[in-house]
Formats: structure tokens, C-alpha cells, sequence
């Protein structure tokens, strides 16, 4: 009897350590995507600063302003799912991306003060956003592995936790550019 | 480095030598002195019945060590103190004109223990070879540095244990952060696979164990701090130059980042910069060493790219 208790307490200790890292792994995620979506936020605070100085320059990207403050107004909305914020902030960086490329053929924007104090802090932000992406990748990395992992797997079975997402963007950011390549094309 | 050794370095060698073959002499002279002398004590007090075989052999090694110990301390001491303000000055100062050196300096016990690196707390602190100065925009400074532990053993014995002993280095960081990062190697793992990383996470003090997205630094190195903000210090291409460090070295290093400083602890296990008194000054080869070492320690700015600054650091 006491032999039958004993491995009663002990599955029964088994399991609540599982349960526990499962849920600290779920946590681990959610913290993490807090952490990021408040340097995105942060990015996003930047923008009407940015266009307000760039548009009288850029007139020819003038379609291209407009839809990155529509995406801006659209990922402040409350309410979104992380997933829908992680596919924003995607076309987001990529139109950002390609608008500073653009400021290339402004040669006056180049040279304004104020333009170039915003562009640095963007490319501080960038930083941290990455960051933050690579920390949030590695932290759902290792919850997926949890849950698809035996025995946390039958657990997570039962809690009904699903796989997460991670940021594919991150593979372009980290090969280095090539400028052999560039100069080629 | 050849110019500058024989344009600026070689006649103080020379010098140098003639005193280092004259204390060689005299200690190999001062040993013959004290193994005849404690030959003959031997012979007298054996043939007086006052101690006999082991028990005086024992007495005889013990006093003879201590003897030879004072008189070699004594010889060597003026000897390394003239080698470090002509040779070793002279390396720092071709490595960059504008470091300072002070042979007795050393890195203060405060910035050790803030460094987070080594957490054991020490009964002993020493350190010499103290380097400083601006290299660009960053400020560096490093030295020697030796701490131990004391433990007592049944018979009221004390024995000296050393936690560190190497090169410890300090310099600005290109980027500013307010959390601590700290990066030690990762004994656990290597030796203990996935159960030794599950060991880390539950030791707490030194912060949250963060997970790195390098495997192979992964393998090498266990990183304690924030999140977020390790991903953001530890960039790819910085956990890269750690790595490549780490193999350029052949030695343990720890690494931590704190209030937007990186300090950098290579455990040598040995003293640095000091002269070897069994062979000559005058091989190049052994002067090269103490050059490429001293370029090694300034190089860790640029191999870490430390005066690259992101924006808001200008």
C-alpha cells in the first residue's frame, strides 16, 4: 500500500513539474512579445515625425506615405491577435525599408538635421527590434519543442496549446549584404 | 616589431641579460650552498642520534625550500621590477604610444566584483601590470589580477585556492543598456549535455538563464541576463568574434556586460608579463610572446568592434 502511494506521489510530482515548465514556457513567449510589441510601438510613435519631415521632399512617394500611415493607424488598433501584429510589422518593415532606400534620390532630405536625428533613431530601433524578434523566435522555439516533445506533448494535449509562429523575416536580415553582388546588378 | 625591438629594445636587453646570467649564477651557486650545508647538518645531527631517516630528510627539504624560497625572491624582485619599466613599458607603448602603464596598478576590487564574473567571494586579491588609456573613442584599462580562497584542512593547515588568475579587461561598450548580461562558459553543458542545461536554469543568481540563438555558442557559453536585451547585446556577429576569440585564446573566458561596460576575463591560470629567469632575454622568440600577447589585449577593441558605435552612442 505504502509502495502504491509512494508511486502515486511521485507521477503525481512528475506531472505538476511539467505542468509548471509548460506554462513557464507559455509565459516566457507572451513576455517576450510584450517586450517587442513595445519597441514596435515605439517605431510606430516615430512615423508621424518621419512623414511630417519627409513629405514636402519625397513628393513622388506620396502613395507610399499614405499606406504606411494607414498601416501605422490599423496596428495601433487594439484588439489584434499577435499573429496579425507579427504579418503587420512585417509589410510594415519591408515599406519602411524600401522608403529609405528612396531617400537615395533626395539629395536635400540627406542633408536635413532633423531627417537624419529620425533616421537614426530608426536605425536604433531597428536594432532592438531585432532583437527582440530573435529572443521572441528562440522563446517559441523552445515551447514548440515542449509541446511536440515527449512527455510534455500529451500534456499539452490536454491544456490545448498549440505551435506558435515565428518571424520569418529573420533569414534575410541575417545574411550580410553582398556588395560585389549590388554593384553587379 | 623587429625594428622596434632591436632600435629600442635591444640594448636594454642586453644590459638586462648580463644582470639576468648574474642571478642565474648566484642562485645555482646559493642551491649548491644550501644542499651542502644541509648534507652536513644531516651528517651532525644523525651522528648526535638527535633525528633520524624521514623525520630529518623531511626537516632538511622544509628548511632548504625556505631558505632558497627568501634568497630567490630577494635576487628576482629588483631584477622583474628593471624588466617591467624597460621591456614591458616599451611593448605597451609600441602596441599604441598613447596607453599608459604602471607596473604595480592594477584593476581595482571594486570593478571585480561588479564585473558579476566571479561570484565566489575571495580572501585574497592581488594584481600588477596595469594597462590604461583611450583607444579612439573607447577607454580601456586591464591588468593581472589573482584572487583565492582559503580553506583550512583538519590539522589547522591553510591552503590557498584560486578562483582567477588571468587577464581581466574592461572597456566602454558601443551600446548602452541598463539590464546585466553575463556570459561564462559552459561547463555544464559540455559535460552534462541537456540535463546540464536545465541544471543552469535553476541557479538564479546570477539572473534569468537566457537561451542564445547560436548553437554553437550555445555549446560554448552560458548567458545570464534579460531577454530581450541579451539578444540585443549579444548580436549574431558579436557572439561570432566571442567565439572566435575564445579559440584564438585556448583558454576559459568570461564575459559580462554591465551599466553599458564590457568586461572581459581570460583565465591564464598563470601571471602575465613577468620574466622567466632560466632562459635568455635575448631570444627573440621569447620577447615576440610578451608582444603578441599585449597586441592580443588591446586587439580585443577592435576584434569587438568596440569603437563601431550605434547612433544614439556617438
Amino acid at each position: 500500500m505504502l509502495a502504491f502511494l509512494i508511486v502515486i506521489g511521485v507521477i503525481a510530482l512528475i506531472v505538476v513539474v511539467l505542468y509548471n515548465t509548460l506554462v513557464a514556457k507559455k509565459n516566457q513567449v507572451e513576455n517576450i512579445f510584450a517586450g517587442l510589441d513595445a519597441v514596435l510601438k515605439k517605431r510606430y510613435d516615430l512615423l508621424p515625425n518621419l512623414v511630417a519631415s519627409v513629405q514636402e521632399y519625397m513628393v513622388h512617394e506620396k502613395t507610399t506615405l499614405e499606406k504606411i500611415t494607414a498601416l501605422r493607424s490599423q496596428a495601433l488598433q487594439g484588439g489584434l491577435s499577435s499573429e496579425a501584429k507579427m504579418e503587420l510589422d512585417a509589410t510594415f518593415s519591408k515599406m519602411l525599408g524600401g522608403l529609405m532606400v528612396s531617400v537615395e534620390n533626395y539629395p536635400d532630405l540627406k542633408a536635413n538635421q532633423n531627417f537624419l536625428h529620425l533616421q537614426h533613431t530608426l536605425s536604433e530601433l531597428e536594432e532592438q527590434i531585432s532583437a527582440a524578434r530573435r529572443a521572441y523566435n528562440q522563446s517559441v522555439t523552445d515551447y514548440n519543442n515542449a509541446i511536440e516533445m515527449f512527455p510534455t506533448n500529451i500534456l499539452a494535449g490536454m491544456m490545448n496549446y498549440t505551435r506558435k509562429k515565428v518571424f520569418e523575416s529573420l533569414e534575410q536580415e541575417r545574411a550580410n549584404v553582398d556588395v560585389k553582388n549590388l554593384f553587379q546588378k | 616589431m623587429m625594428d622596434y625591438y632591436y632600435g629600442n629594445m635591444y640594448e636594454d636587453l642586453k644590459a638586462l641579460e648580463q644582470n639576468r646570467i648574474r642571478i642565474y649564477g648566484n642562485l645555482k651557486r646559493y642551491a649548491m650552498y644550501i644542499c651542502l650545508f644541509c648534507f652536513i647538518f644531516m651528517w651532525i645531527l644523525s651522528s648526535l642520534n638527535v633525528m633520524k631517516g624521514f623525520e630529518l630528510l623531511v626537516l632538511n627539504v622544509f628548511l632548504g625550500t625556505l631558505v632558497f624560497g627568501f634568497l630567490y625572491r630577494n635576487e628576482v624582485a629588483g631584477f622583474k621590477s628593471l624588466f617591467k619599466d624597460q621591456i614591458i613599458e616599451k611593448i605597451v607603448h609600441f602596441v599604441d604610444k598613447s596607453l599608459q602603464y604602471d607596473k604595480n596598478g592594477k584593476i581595482s576590487e571594486d570593478e571585480y566584483t561588479k564585473s558579476m564574473l566571479f561570484t565566489k567571494s575571495y580572501d585574497r586579491y592581488r594584481g600588477d601590470d596595469l594597462v590604461s588609456g583611450m583607444l579612439d573613442k573607447t577607454s580601456i584599462k586591464f591588468s593581472d589580477i589573482h584572487t583565492e580562497y582559503e580553506t583550512k584542512d583538519k590539522d589547522g593547515k591553510t591552503h590557498w585556492h584560486t578562483i582567477f588568475q588571468g587577464l581581466f579587461f574592461i572597456a566602454d561598450f558601443h551600446k548602452d543598456f541598463n539590464g546585466k548580461t553575463v556570459v561564462l562558459p559552459d561547463f555544464a553543458q559540455r559535460v552534462f549535455g541537456g540535463i546540464g542545461s536545465w541544471m543552469q536554469s535553476l541557479g538564479k543568481s546570477k539572473g534569468k538563464l537566457v537561451k542564445m540563438d547560436d548553437p554553437e555558442f550555445e555549446k560554448e557559453f552560458v548567458v545570464y541576463g534579460e531577454q530581450i536585451e541579451s539578444h540585443y547585446i549579444l548580436s549574431h556577429s558579436m557572439m561570432e568574434r566571442i567565439l572566435n576569440f575564445k579559440k584564438k585564446t585556448h583558454k576559459n573566458v568570461y564575459i559580462s556586460f554591465i551599466d553599458s561596460k564590457i568586461y572581459v576575463a581570460v583565465d591564464y591560470r598563470k601571471e602575465l608579463f613577468e620574466p622567466v629567469i632560466y632562459k635568455s632575454l635575448l631570444e627573440f622568440g621569447q620577447i615576440k610572446g610578451y608582444f603578441e600577447m599585449m597586441e592580443m589585449f588591446v586587439g580585443i577593441v577592435e576584434e569587438f568592434r568596440l569603437n563601431t558605435r550605434v547612433w544614439s552612442k556617438e
